[in-house]
This record gives structure tokens, C-alpha cells and sequence, in this order.
């Protein structure tokens, strides 16, 4: 069964997931298998999340990927807060205001789930060279 | 306790500018503290005012950021005060929505869901929706 995602929808997508510094399509050595099972995934993470979900004009991209940490971080969802640093890098914010992202949850989610958060985050910087 | 006077006069200036009022006592702390006094010079001087008023992040981020996290942790009462402040700060209630809307594939529609039916309430009740 093949899903009716837009060809539009999957253009935006490419376009706002090159905005983040992430590659045009979701497929990656972890997520091929994923998507050879069930291939609408693919389209459906390409359209209907970053085509017509992210590229809204709401609310700025930058502002978008701090949210998104917050609720990684709120999830303890450690391989996305990994994943998704280098998008927050590349969109401007510095690594004393990533940093600063996680602290900010420490009084609503708790110490352990934002000093853990936080070392994921510290982590991928210094790999990165940029902490 | 021993928070400093330098604290809580910043957790005030938070305060203020959050909601107007520059104490940390509003319905949703007032049970708290009645409870346990010393809470409220703890919340007030060490998360508003050594937290919330750290200069690497403005107020107005710090409430979008917020709203993120209470859509997934928190209860309605505080999500209802943060609205609030969202919208004193400077946010339009499209901004406001579209955090949850920006959270929906991450945390699940009965959650975001959720966040949109009480900041509908908050805009209503305050008539800015």
C-alpha cells in the first residue's frame, strides 16, 4: 500500500532538511533496512515531517531545533540529541548556548535526565571539535 | 537555606517579567509552599533567578523552550501560567501553537494534542484567539 505523500511535500522536505546540514533524503546506513522493509517511511519522514511539518513558517528554523533538543532531551531520546547537534551547529547557535539549552531543563525535567542530555551534547561537540 | 539576596532579586526580576508579579507564589507554587516555606526562596532565588535570568539565553526563548518542555512533562496548571508569560513575552498565540506543532511527530499526538486544547482555552479565556 503506497502512501499519497505530494511531490511537493517531498521537495520541501529535501529542501529544509539541506537548511539543516542534514542530508536531502532520511536514508542512512542505520536507516536503509528501515526503509527497504517498509519504504512509504521514507516519503513519509521526507514530506510529511520535514516538507510539511518543519518548513512552516511560524516559527524560524533555528528556534525549531532548540524545541526539538528540549524534547529529545525530556524524552531521553540520547541518539537524536546526537544526531540532531549538528544541526543546531550549523544553524547558529554557539556551544555555551547549547549548553545553556540543557541547563534551561534541568528545574522541569530533572538533573539526571538534563546532565545526561547535557554529556550527550558535550560529547558530539568535542568530537567535533567545537567544545 | 542560604540563598543569596543577589539571587532572589534576580528570580524577582524573572518573575516580573514573566507574569507580572514579581513573587514566585502563584497558584500553582502556593500549595508547595505552604507545605515547605523554604521551597519558595529555593525556587525563586536558584531557578528564576540562577537559572532563567542567565544572560546566554533571552527570556523570550527560554519561554518557548518551556511550553516544549511542559507539553511533555508537565501538568496543566503550569502549562496554563507559561501561556501566560509566553504571550506577556512577546509571542503570538500562531508562534505558541506552532511549538506544539513542531513537537507533534516527536512526542506523540495525544500529547501535543493535549497542549493545543489548553493554550486554545488560555487564548480564549484572555480573548487574543
Amino acid at each position: 500500500m503506497t502512501m499519497h505523500i505530494s511531490e511537493a511535500a517531498k521537495e520541501h522536505g529535501r529542501e529544509l532538511r539541506t537548511a539543516l546540514g542534514a542530508s536531502p533524503t532520511p536514508r542512512s546506513s542505520v536507516t536503509a533496512p528501515l526503509y527497504d522493509l517498509l519504504p512509504e517511511l521514507e516519503d513519509f519522514f521526507t514530506g510529511a515531517i520535514f516538507g510539511d511539518i518543519w518548513s512552516r513558517p511560524q516559527l524560524d528554523l533555528k528556534l525549531r531545533v532548540a524545541i526539538i533538543l528540549v524534547t529529545f532531551a525530556a524524552l531521553g531520546r540520547d541518539d537524536e540529541i546526537r544526531r540532531y547537534i549538528p544541526y543546531a551547529v550549523h544553524l547558529g547557535w554557539t556551544p555555551q548556548e547549547i549548553g545553556e539549552i540543557f541547563l534551561h531543563t534541568l528545574p522541569y525535567i530533572g538533573a539526571p535526565a538534563a546532565i545526561g542530555a547535557l554529556r550527550v551534547a558535550v560529547k558530539e561537540l568535542t568530537e567535533r571539535g567545537l567544545a | 537555606m542560604d540563598v543569596t539576596e543577589e539571587s532572589l532579586e534576580k528570580g524577582r526580576g524573572v518573575r516580573k517579567a514573566m507574569s507580572g508579579d514579581a513573587s514566585a507564589r502563584t497558584a500553582v507554587t502556593e500549595d508547595a509552599f505552604d507545605l515547605v516555606p523554604e521551597l519558595e526562596e529555593w525556587l525563586l532565588g536558584y531557578v528564576w533567578g540562577e537559572i532563567w535570568s542567565r544572560p546566554a539565553l533571552d527570556l523570550k526563548t527560554r519561554s518557548a523552550l518551556t511550553l516544549a518542555l511542559q507539553a511533555v512533562v508537565g501538568a496543566e496548571a503550569p502549562m496554563r501560567a507559561h501561556l501566560v508569560s509566553a504571550l506577556r513575552l512577546g509571542w503570538s498565540t500562531e508562534e505558541i501553537a506552532e511549538v506544539f506543532v513542531q513537537q507533534l511527530p516527536y512526542v506523540g499526538a495525544p500529547k501535543a494534542l493535549a497542549a493545543l486544547r489548553t493554550a486554545r482555552d488560555v487564548f480564549a479565556e484572555r480573548g487574543v484567539a
